[in-house]
């Protein structure tokens, strides 16, 4: 097991430095003013918007600005003198930094550090070395923890900390954890019915609980509730308006997809029936959300033992699900998703056509019509498979 | 012997990818590389028939194959036309660009990508700018009162795959030769201190 986990180290940190998203230094951009006595970034950034080289507002909570405003500070004395240079660079030099290999090392270690718990929970929860495996060496994850660089992997980590716990009649422990979850990214809020049915026996007791799940986000965005920047800055990130933004006849069909599954799964008595539903709830927002590539990370853990445990067709079905996400993903027009990952081995390779130009180029075909039939094409995959999964308990 | 054996085959690999990311994905990939540029200059000088600009260019690599300039098309009011040539020392034209003020920015780099020319390290460019404007104040190129010289942008192409790989393995020598000495070290010592640890 030792050397499971060293060979996936060796893999990782031969991918850390090397992949690069923009992501990461908007973030860390944000995070620097921690370590400058910022404690409300909202008001900071509305303030001196006009002075700041990067524009945007701090679309995230604040219990995450402290988190890895701290972290930063911790790492400080290892990324280099010109580390600070370049995230305040967002000029036409910002790519030319030879160092960016380094930031890139140094600023994923945390994410190294919930991968590998992942990993380690994973074997804790469904006691079986081939989930461990996948896991640890799927080229999935490793793209979207370390291409992608983005923070997900703790939320996500907590979320399965919760469903360990709950599994186990921990439901404190589950709930605080889910909690923190929450309080970091709000996503996990959507896994949170999943918890309070879980033990349907408990549901009375749950109430009480269920209070943790809520009680970090309340206490961290306690201060800011009264301000005016932090809900113009929150609410500015999209994701609710993401998951209600497909609609017929006037209704948002995610909400209301997200109920059936809710319903299904209080009734079901399937021994992997949070699993189902969490899969469920994947395959439709895919097909239903105009997803950003890293909210994968979201829900991975919970689906990797459908494919262990899977027959030949449906890991091919994972296996096309998975390539039509990976079309998509190059078809934005946003060369940062494709060869801009490999600017720390050379800013020159930002400038090579992205896919998106190179159709638009080369064809009379409009690259936005093929994404757009592709999303729908995994809309109709992911209608098929929640159907699948849903009737084969 | 056995481990020794297994070492070396994870150095190797491990040799094989870096040298896949540094060495032939960059040179397969990255053909086209930026070359001589000034980008100082923040005052705008007005661009009209009363105004053209002449900048020379001293390439520093082989093969000419685009220039940008950073032009000012203010509220993008301006329908006037950009004219764009690049001579010879002997002032010959080489290659001539116009477009209308209506794809200059407020403000935004105009390139003018080109088949690429004939030429060697060391040759000398004129990049002429002019317009067809008539009133004042409506298009603008960013440059120097005193001296007339503009802001510009070049990239030259590789002639070849040979070619290519030594620009690379240039490029990644002077990005290596920049970056921080310990922390290179240190990257590796950990590298090979892992491949020890899943050998033991």
């Amino acid at each position: 097991m030792k050397k499971v986990f060293l060979l996936a180290i060796l893999i990782r940190l031969l991918v850390m430095p090397f992949f690069y998203h923009p992501d990461i230094k908007s973030q860390h951009f944000h995070f620097q003013f921690f370590s400058q006595g910022v404690f409300n970034i909202y008001d900071y950034l509305d303030q001196n918007k006009s002075t700041l080289g990067y524009k945007d507002t701090f679309n995230y909570l604040p219990l995450t600005y402290y988190t890895f405003g701290l972290t930063q500070a911790i790492s400080r004395p290892f990324l280099g003198n010109n580390f600070y240079q370049w995230i305040n660079d967002w000029g036409i030099t910002q790519n030319d930094y030879s160092n960016m290999v380094f930031f890139m090392l140094i600023l994923k270690i945390p994410y190294l550090i919930f991968d590998l718990l992942i990993g380690f929970l994973l074997y804790k929860i469904y006691q079986n070395k081939k989930v461990l495996y996948f896991w640890l060496f799927n080229p999935i994850s490793i793209y979207l923890i370390y291409t992608l660089g983005n923070f997900d992997i703790i939320p996500t980590f907590l979320t399965l900390l919760a469903f360990y716990f709950i599994k186990n009649n921990k439901q404190l422990a589950s709930y605080l954890s889910i909690g923190i979850a929450i309080a970091l990214k709000m996503y996990p809020i959507m896994f949170l019915p999943f918890l309070f049915f879980y033990d349907k026996k408990n549901m009375f007791k749950n109430i009480k609980y269920a209070v943790f799940s809520l009680a970090p986000l309340f206490l961290s965005i306690l201060p800011f509730l009264k301000q005016k920047s932090f809900y113009d800055s929150f609410f500015g990130s999209g994701l609710t308006q993401k998951i209600l933004e497909y609609k017929f006849a006037g209704l948002s069909i995610f909400p209301m997809i997200f109920i059936l599954i809710l319903i299904a799964y209080f009734f079901s008595k399937s021994k992997y029936k949070f699993e189902i539903a969490i899969l469920q709830t994947f395959l439709i927002f895919i097909g239903l959300v105009n997803f950003h590539p890293q909210w994968i990370m979201w829900f991975l853990p919970f689906i990797i033992i459908f494919f262990i445990n899977s027959k030949i067709k449906n890991k091919i079905f994972f296996t096309i699900f998975f390539a039509l996400i990976f079309a998509y993903i190059i078809l934005f027009n946003d060369n940062y998703l494709t060869w801009g990952h490999l600017i720390p081995i050379d800013s020159n390779f930002i400038n090579l056509t992205s896919p998106y130009q190179l159709i638009d180029l080369r064809t009379s075909i409009n690259p936005s019509i093929v994404q757009k039939n592709i999303h729908n094409l995994l809309l109709l995959f992911g209608i098929v498979g929640s159907y699948y999964y849903g009737k084969n308990k | 012997m056995a481990k020794i054996s297994k070492l070396l085959i994870l150095v190797i690999i491990e040799i094989f990818f870096l040298g896949l990311l540094f060495v032939i994905l960059s040179t397969i990939f990255i053909w086209e590389r930026p070359g001589v540029s000034q980008t100082s200059f923040e005052k705008n000088l007005p661009l009209d028939v009363n105004h053209s600009y002449t900048q020379s260019i001293i390439s520093d690599r082989n093969n000419l194959n685009s220039v940008s300039v950073l032009l000012k098309n203010p509220g993008l009011q301006s329908r006037d036309i950009v004219y764009i040539e690049i001579q010879n020392n002997n002032k010959e034209t080489l290659r001539s660009f116009s477009i209308s003020g209506r794809g200059v920015k407020d403000p935004g780099w105009l390139n003018f990508k080109f088949p690429p020319l004939n030429s060697k390290k060391g040759d000398i460019f004129l990049l002429k700018i002019s317009s067809n404007s008539q009133k004042d104040n409506l298009l603008y190129v960013y440059g120097d009162q005193n001296t007339q010289n503009i802001n510009f942008k070049t990239t030259f192409t590789a002639e070849n795959i040979k070619e290519s790989f030594k620009d690379n393995l240039n490029q990644q020598i002077a990005n290596f030769q920049s970056r921080n000495i310990f922390q290179t070290v240190f990257y590796l010592f950990l590298i090979f201190l892992v491949d020890i640890l899943i050998l033991i």
